[in-house]
C-alpha cells in the first residue's frame, strides 16, 4: 500500500466505515510509516480542534435582552395577541363549557320531571280530585264563601250544615249513590278550605228564610 | 419533574402566556445558542439565529403534541433553522454580517475583549483560525461536519436530517475533514 493512498483513507480510517479487511491493511502500513502515523496525528488533532472551537457567549447584557428583544419580535407576528380571551378562560375554556352543558342537561332533566330528579312520578291523584283542586284554585276563598253563603240561603231546610248526610239528602240527582260521592267530594274540598261551623253559627242563625228552590251543585263548576 | 414543569409552561404557552414561553427561552436559550454558534461560528449570527429558532418554535407551538420532550422538539427546529442559514449563507456569500447589520457593541464587544475568556494570544489566534477554516467549507460540508463532530450524530442520522443518503454523507465529511486539515495545517503541525 502506498502512502498517497492511505493519506487518503485516513479520514474514513479515523471514522471507522472502512472495510475490515482495507482498515487493517492500513493500520498495518501506519505501524511500519512514521510519515503516515503523522499525518494520522495531524488529522486527528485537526478535528479535535475544528470540533472544540470554544464558544463566544454574549455579555450578560445581551443575555438579559434576549427575552424582552424575543418578546417584542412575538407581539409583532402576533398583533391579536392582546385581544384574545384572559388567560383563564383559553386554558380551562373547555372544561367549563364542558360543566355548563352538564349542569343545562341535569337542569333540563329536572324540569321535565317536575323537580323530582330522575324519579317518575307513581301516585297520580284522582281525575276529580284534580278537577276539585282546579276548581277551588280559581275561585277565591271570599268568593267561595259568598257564593256559598247565597245557596245556602236558598234552601228550605235549616239544618243543611248538621251533617253531611243531610246535605245529601237535600241534593236531587237522580242517581243517588253517585250524588254521595259527589258531595262527599265537595264537601271535603269545602270543609278543607271554610271554617263550616263558624259559618254556621254566625251567617245561618237568621239568614234562611223559608224558600222552596233547590240547589244546584253543578252550577258552581 | 423537570419535563413535568416543561409541558406545564408549553401549555401555558399554548394558551398565550407569553411569560410561561418566556421560561422556557430563558431556560434552553444557551444551549440553543451554543447549537447555533456552532453552525455559525460567529456570535452575532448565532443570537440572531437563536432568535430566529425561538420565534420559529413561539409560532409552532400549537402542533407540540408532548409526545417527546421540549428540548428534543426545539432542537430539531433549532438544527434545521441551523441548516438554512448555512443555505442562506451561502447565497449571500459577499456579504458579510457586518455589513448587514452594525455590530452592536453593547452586546458583543468587539476586537480583542472577545476573546478574553480564551487561555491566551495563541489560544485565541487557532480559534480564530480555526473559524475562518470552517467558514471556508462548503454549506454540505459544514452542514455534516458539525452534526458529526459538535452535535454528535451518527452518520445515518445526518443522512436523513439532510435528506442524503449516506454515501454522501461520507464524501462530504471527509472532504470538510480533508480541507480542515490543508487549512490548519500550519497550526496543527507545530
Amino acid at each position: 500500500m502506498k502512502c498517497k493512498s492511505v493519506e487518503n483513507l485516513i479520514p474514513e480510517y479515523i471514522e471507522g466505515t472502512l472495510a475490515p479487511k482495507r482498515s487493517n491493511q492500513l493500520k498495518l502500513h501506519i505501524e511500519d510509516c512514521p510519515q503516515c502515523q503523522k499525518e494520522l496525528q495531524t488529522f486527528e488533532e485537526t478535528i479535535h480542534h475544528a470540533s472544540s472551537v470554544p464558544v463566544e457567549y454574549p455579555t450578560p447584557e445581551a443575555w438579559k435582552a434576549f427575552w424582552p428583544t424575543l418578546r417584542v419580535r412575538i407581539s409583532q407576528n402576533q398583533g391579536f395577541e392582546e385581544d384574545r380571551l384572559p388567560l383563564w378562560v383559553r386554558m380551562h375554556g373547555w372544561k367549563i363549557a364542558g360543566v355548563a352543558c352538564v349542569l343545562t342537561l341535569l337542569l333540563s332533566f329536572w324540569g321535565l320531571s317536575n323537580g323530582r330528579l330522575f324519579k317518575t312520578s307513581t301516585d297520580n291523584p284522582p281525575f276529580d280530585v284534580l278537577i276539585s283542586s282546579s276548581f277551588m284554585a280559581e275561585i277565591p276563598g271570599d268568593q267561595l264563601q259568598e257564593q256559598l253563603h247565597y245557596e245556602l240561603q236558598h234552601l228550605d231546610v235549616p239544618s243543611i250544615w248538621d251533617s253531611r248526610s243531610s246535605l245529601v239528602d237535600e241534593i236531587q240527582i237522580p242517581n243517588s249513590e253517585a250524588a254521595t260521592d259527589l258531595v262527599d267530594q265537595w264537601y271535603n274540598v269545602i270543609t278543607s278550605e271554610i271554617d263550616v261551623e263558624s259559618v254556621g253559627n254566625e251567617v245561618f242563625t237568621d239568614a234562611i228564610p223559608s224558600t222552596t228552590d233547590r240547589i244546584d251543585l253543578i252550577a258552581l263548576d | 419533574m423537570k419535563e413535568d414543569t416543561d409541558r406545564y409552561l408549553v401549555k401555558r404557552a399554548q394558551c398565550g402566556d407569553t411569560r410561561a414561553f418566556g421560561e422556557l427561552v430563558q431556560k434552553y436559550q444557551r444551549r440553543i445558542y451554543e447549537l447555533a454558534y456552532n453552525f455559525t461560528h460567529h456570535p452575532e449570527d448565532a443570537y440572531d439565529l437563536c432568535q430566529e429558532i425561538f420565534l420559529r418554535s413561539y409560532k409552532a407551538l400549537n402542533r407540540f403534541q408532548s409526545k417527546s420532550t421540549f428540548y428534543t422538539w426545539i432542537y430539531r427546529i433549532a438544527k434545521n433553522a441551523c441548516i438554512d442559514y448555512t443555505r442562506r449563507r451561502a447565497s449571500h456569500k459577499n456579504i458579510t454580517f457586518a455589513d448587514e447589520f452594525p455590530a452592536d457593541d453593547f452586546l458583543f464587544p468587539s476586537g480583542a475583549s472577545r476573546d478574553v475568556t480564551m487561555d491566551g494570544l495563541e489560544q485565541a489566534e487557532l480559534g480564530r483560525e480555526i473559524r475562518n477554516a470552517i467558514q471556508q467549507l462548503s454549506p454540505r460540508q459544514k452542514q455534516v461536519f458539525v452534526l458529526r463532530h459538535y452535535e454528535g450524530l451518527a452518520l445515518r442520522e445526518i443522512a436523513d436530517v439532510l435528506h442524503l443518503r449516506v454515501g454522501s454523507v461520507k464524501a462530504h465529511l471527509f472532504s470538510a475533514t480533508r480541507k480542515l486539515r490543508e487549512l490548519l495545517a500550519p497550526y496543527v503541525e507545530n
